[in-house]
């Protein structure tokens, strides 16, 4: 399952880049953080889109048009079908965070072990909402990890005409803290900071793919806790907690085949 | 929760969101492609 799931995130990362070709520049938003700064973006990062709305960017519109109905129906229909299953699936900065972890070795464990904490992540999608609104500016994306590593750098590399200013350096100094920080913690982004899990988050009690545990099987070792980069605690929280990007480490490690990915709209 | 409820909140959340798209995404898809398609310099800190 780990060797597939490289494939779908390297995948993924071609597919978020079609836009290298000028006609697949889409407006459709994707389901995983990915810059629309970037030269070859296909799609639009919805943080990125809720900010621009928030900021009042289209306030001489009618009032249902400065509401992002559209993007938020988009994100809504990618969340209830596979939740944060994007996130440990598809998502390039993701990809980016397991290639960087790799550095500690396949099963190494974080350099500093940090407890599960839920809630950072809807704090930081609370704030940069508010700050886009107060600031009439999408901030968050200036200083956005994300965005210096697939928009920022790659400008800077092809805009050659161009010159780079303050918020450029601002942009460096922040991906090289998160990549220190992806070193040391494993999936960092993801379980403390991600505002695009947290929108995804809200959907894993619903979505209709889940990791669901046969508790009839389960012999209780627990072996499927201790290899989860979400550092879930409980084997009854798999199933709903917003942390969980099925990532599927959880079904490898499990001997007595109790733990599965599946789809299903009853459960 | 009861599978029941689980399969009508989601069928009910499918039905939103799917006319939400249908209902707006005329009126905003260009908005929405303008951001992949005119280059946001400020964010990415050119000039």
């Amino acid at each position: 399952m780990s060797k597939l799931r490289w494939i779908t995130q390297f995948a993924f990362l071609a597919i978020a880049n079609l836009g290298l070709f000028k006609i697949l520049e889409t407006g459709i938003p994707c389901p995983f953080f990915y810059c629309y700064a970037c030269p070859a973006a296909a799609f639009a990062c919805p943080i990125g889109v809720f900010q621009t709305y928030a900021s009042g960017a289209f306030q001489n519109y009618a009032i249902l048009q400065q509401v992002p109905f559209y993007a938020i129906g988009v994100v809504g229909l990618f969340g209830l079908a596979l939740g944060r299953f994007w996130c440990g699936w598809a998502c390039p900065f993701g990809l980016v965070q397991d290639l960087v972890s790799l550095i500690r070795g396949r099963r190494a464990r974080d350099m500093i072990r940090l407890p599960r904490v839920a809630w950072t992540k809807f704090v930081v999608l609370l704030a940069l909402l508010i700050v886009a609104w107060a600031a009439a500016e999408t901030l968050f994306c200036k200083i956005c990890p994300a965005g210096s590593l697939f928009a920022a750098i790659p400008q800077r590399l092809v805009s050659t005409e161009f010159s780079f200013g303050t918020f450029f350096y601002v942009h460096l100094a922040t991906l090289a803290v998160v990549l220190v920080l992806f070193v040391l913690v494993g999936r960092f982004w993801c379980r403390f900071l991600c505002p695009m899990g947290a929108v995804l988050g809200l959907f894993n009690p619903l979505s209709i793919l889940k990791v669901r545990v046969d508790f009839s099987k389960c012999s209780h070792c627990e072996d499927c806790l201790s290899v989860c980069p979400a550092k879930i605690e409980k084997l009854e929280d798999i199933l709903d907690c917003t942390d969980c990007t099925r990532c599927g480490k959880c079904v490898e490690s499990c001997g007595a085949d109790a733990i599965k990915i599946s789809a299903s709209l009853r459960r | 929760m009861k599978s029941h409820s689980l399969l009508i909140i989601r069928l009910v959340l499918l039905l939103a969101f799917t006319a939400i798209v249908a209902g707006f995404v005329v009126s905003q898809y260009e908005d929405v492609r303008s951001l992949v398609t005119v280059l946001c310099l400020s964010c990415i800190g050119i000039g």
